[in-house]
């Protein structure tokens, strides 16, 4: 069918049915006329006005001629009417951008092709594994609400984190607290979708917080019995972030005590003296990693959307690879530290643990910024994009150059083999991976012990000053060892912290202190090598199958440097811990998680290598 | 940076699950239009009354039967301008889609589609529901001219407009007093009983179907936006185009 979309009144049987006259460059404000006429208003139809960055850009975005960087019904009505013209018509400059399969005139297949690109489904929603764009999507069609949602993940916590589930040794003992303010947030957050459509893709979706985050509806435990009563003022920084996103932060996860470990030990609400741990939910005899052992385990059993972990010295990846996640250990200097219960700030980040590359990249958009409470910050002024989604390319690794250390990839037989897979896997996507010969100073680098030795002492009480609640009676690291409500196998690693002085500090973490003057050096190192290299990424595995892989860990907390780990693949049979995850990790320069991102989103794509727990399926 | 939907492979396996199969129902006289789309889909097209007088209403309907999998179309539903006039505004289409329906020189196109990742119709579907108000004496054809059909994955089908079972006639009988109103509400007077031919007035969308929104609590936007189906009431749309073949 050709037409022209000319000016023209429209006369039917010799009765002009409207006599006005219109040009096409007008089509926009007048359907949206109609559409306000009728009543219509919101997700498709809406220009959310509230939205500060465009939303996974570019598919859903780059289409929209009427606008509010997104696809709507109002550009549907455009195309509509539009329908028809062709490269000689008068409109087509302004509207050839929707005649996506270029044939020069607009028809129904590219106004299909338009109409995909609105975040809507009112098909059949599973939670399982649900990724926020499927939340959108349903929430938009009205099939979800996030009241729904949120008491659908709230309905699985009560079934499945503290009590053994049919085929498991123990419970996954994931979550410390629920949050009883949730569905009032998700009601909220309901409200503002009648109001003013999909404001961002966090809007009314479920987030679970390592219960070293401060949240002014919950309490901040650290994961340790002795700070029960640590109801702070005021949230993190970086909760204020996603709360302002509309995100409804639904509960506190376990973590290994003051996020020390890997283990996911921790005290909360315990009788003093003991303690409880984190399961994996692939395995409920096997540990789920740690320190954000339990953000691992609820977001990998979908007790939540996404969750958020820190990451000291491995502690967002380790989980994360225990449980098939993808985990963001961001530059430090990205997201603001301020109201997280410190460990060691020289090397402290806060970062999203997802289920996959998306969610993650979500995420992470709404936790960055500069804080004048975490001066680092200011080191990513004019280096943050404007959304991290528009990375997420699969052909993203096309034409990359990838860089890795044989001596990283270790010797465990199945993370040898799974690493040779994603290499080639990689290679497949028109990426080119180099092993590079270690540089010298590399030794130094990974041989860098944590921070959180010297620092913990200092940072805590920074954090006691400034934020632990009025009703927390334990105010030092010597009245918290007076408790006796703690770990309390870790007693010495707590003695020992406790007479840290602050000599020791400054000669470690001070401004000319060894361990910042190391630091420094490895990322100058690392950098160069990546500029020398004309690298993208250093890839490496983050651990082997329930256990870490020689330092690995260090070499983006010790040079300051991003990561971001992404699942790739199951260890055999023959192997160590048959049916284990293992993850890839890419390292990258400083604020470039863009970059990583994208690449670590066309590996996801071309593997798939996330598995769901068979333990936690829907619930029946 | 390439343009690509981030993958939601879980969540489309469901839906595809969900859709299942449909039961080929024989309709006689019906067209098979689409091997792409509906592997036994039969379109046929209605008008109802059969025989009116000037001034009454003739609603024209396009269904479908047999659909496994139809996101969007567009038809080109023909009418004797000197006999028949389309109502503006009260063209309806399957409910949780958008959908237009514009009327011009005998001719109304509509266009309707999913939205976004929704999953294409299945079954038995009516297509468009459109009311035409009788003009003058004589025997209306009403046809389906043109039109194609669309699937979830973008593979657009020519319709073959040649079946009968596409084309309907309406004896149209007397010129009688009533018939001066009825000629009168077709001028834009105003019609109440057919949900007024004047586009200024043309009054809400309409929809209709078996895939209404299922959230219970869905706010009137969210409902709103799910049928989104802007017919052209105030004419401004309608107006902008003209066929050309």
């Amino acid at each position: 069918m050709t037409r022209n979309a000319r000016t023209l009144d429209l006369t039917i049987g010799g009765n002009t049915v409207k006599s006005t006259t219109i040009r096409l460059t007008s089509v926009a404000a007048a359907s949206v006329a109609i559409v306000a006429a009728s009543g219509v208003s919101g997700a498709a139809a809406s220009a959310a006005s509230a939205t500060t960055a465009p939303i996974l850009a570019p598919y859903y975005t780059q289409l929209d001629v009427t606008g509010d960087d997104r696809v709507t019904a109002e550009d549907l009505a455009v195309a509509a009417a539009a329908i028809g013209i062709t490269e000689t018509s008068s409109e087509w400059a302004s509207l050839s951008i929707l005649n996506t399969d270029a044939d020069g005139e607009l028809t129904i297949s590219d106004l299909t092709d338009l109409s995909h690109r609105i975040i809507y489904d009112d098909g059949p929603f599973e939670l399982v594994e649900a990724s926020v764009l499927d939340m959108q999507a349903a929430m938009n069609a009205g099939v979800e609400t996030s009241v729904s949602i949120t008491q659908e993940y709230l309905d699985r916590i009560a079934a499945y984190d503290r009590v053994t589930v049919a085929g498991a040794s123990r419970p996954l003992n994931s979550v410390i607290t629920v949050n009883d303010t949730a569905l009032d947030a998700a009601a909220a957050a309901d409200a503002v979708r009648a109001n003013q459509g999909m404001t961002t893709m966090l809007l009314g979706v479920p987030i679970a917080l390592k219960d070293n985050y401060d949240t002014v509806d919950m309490v901040t435990t650290g994961g340790c019995g002795c700070w029960n009563e640590n109801q702070t003022d005021t949230d993190a920084a970086m909760v204020d972030g996603l709360r302002a996103d509309g995100a409804v932060i639904i509960a506190k996860t376990s973590l290994d005590e003051f996020a020390y470990g890997f283990v996911s030990e921790f005290s909360s609400f315990q009788a003093p003296g003991s303690t409880l741990l984190v399961a994996s939910p692939y395995d409920t005899s096997r540990t789920a990693g740690g320190s954000s052992g339990g953000t691992g385990a609820a977001i990998s059993a979908n007790l939540a959307a996404i969750g958020f972990g820190t990451d000291t010295g491995g502690s967002i990846r380790v989980p994360s690879s225990y449980n098939r996640l993808v985990g963001i250990r961001p530059t430090v200097g990205l997201a603001s530290r301020d109201g997280i219960i410190p460990l060691a700030l020289s090397q402290d980040t806060g970062g999203p643990m997802a289920r996959s590359v998306l969610d993650a990249a979500v995420a992470l958009d709404a936790v960055v910024g500069v804080d004048d409470a975490d001066p680092v910050t200011a080191r990513q002024t004019g280096r943050v994009p404007e959304s991290y989604t528009e990375y997420l390319d699969p052909a993203a690794l096309a034409g990359a150059r990838i860089g890795y250390i044989g001596s990283m990839v270790g010797s465990d037989p199945g993370t040898v083999r799974l690493f040779g897979q994603a290499t080639a896997a990689l290679a497949a996507q028109g990426a080119t991976v180099v092993e590079v010969t270690p540089p010298q100073g590399l030794a130094a680098v990974l041989g860098e012990g944590s921070g959180s030795t010297n620092e913990f002492l200092h940072d805590l009480n920074g954090y006691i000053a400034t934020h632990l609640g009025a009703d927390v009676e334990p105010r030092t690291l010597s009245d918290i060892l007076a408790t006796g409500n703690y770990v309390t196998s870790r007693q010495s690693v707590y003695v020992a912290r406790n007479n840290v002085t602050e000599e020791t500090y400054q000669g470690w973490a001070g401004p000319s202190g060894s361990h910042t003057i190391q630091l420094a050096a490895g990322k100058d190192l690392v950098t160069q090598l990546m500029d020398d290299l004309d690298l993208d990424a250093l890839i490496y595995p983050s651990t082997n199958a329930y256990g870490t892989q020689g330092t690995n860990m260090r070499l983006s907390p010790n040079t300051g440097m991003p990561a971001v780990t992404v699942p790739m693949g199951q260890t055999a049979q023959g192997e160590t811990a048959p049916g284990s995850g293992v993850n890839l990790e890419f390292l990258g320069r400083d604020f470039d998680e863009g970059m990583l991102l994208g690449l670590a989103y066309s590996f996801e794509q071309a593997t798939h290598a996330r598995t769901s727990p068979s333990l936690f399926g829907p619930l029946g | 940076m390439s343009h690509h939907p981030p993958a939601r492979i879980p969540r489309l396996l469901l839906a595809a699950l969900s859709i299942g199969v449909v039961a080929f129902v024989p309709l006689g006289g019906a067209v098979p239009a689409s091997a792409a789309v509906v592997p036994d889909d039969t379109l046929v097209l209605t008008a109802e009354p059969a025989s009116v007088s000037v001034g009454d209403t003739v609603t024209v309907t396009v269904s479908a039967t047999g659909l496994t999998d139809l996101y969007a179309y567009d038809l080109d539903v023909a009418a004797d301008p000197e006999l028949l006039a389309f109502v503006a505004g009260s063209g309806t289409t399957p409910a949780g889609g958008f959908g237009s329906a514009t009327g011009e020189a005998g001719t109304v196109s509509v266009i309707a589609t999913r939205l976004g990742t929704s999953p294409g119709l299945v079954g038995d579907q009516t297509l468009v529901t459109l009311s035409f108000t009788a003009l003058t004496a004589g025997t209306a054809e009403i046809s389906l001219a043109a039109g194609s059909l669309v699937d979830s994955a973008g593979a657009a089908t020519p319709i073959d407009t040649s079946d009968e079972s596409l084309t309907a006639a309406v004896e149209i009988t007397g010129v009688d007093d009533a018939g001066a109103d009825a000629q009168g509400a077709a001028d834009g007077a105003g019609n109440a009983g057919s949900g007024g031919t004047d586009g200024s007035t043309g009054g809400a969308p309409t929809s209709s179907g078996s895939l209404a929104i299922t959230g219970a609590d869905a706010a009137p936007w969210l409902i709103a936006a799910g049928i989104a189906v802007i017919f052209a009431a105030a004419g401004a749309i309608l107006a902008m185009r003209r066929r050309t073949r």
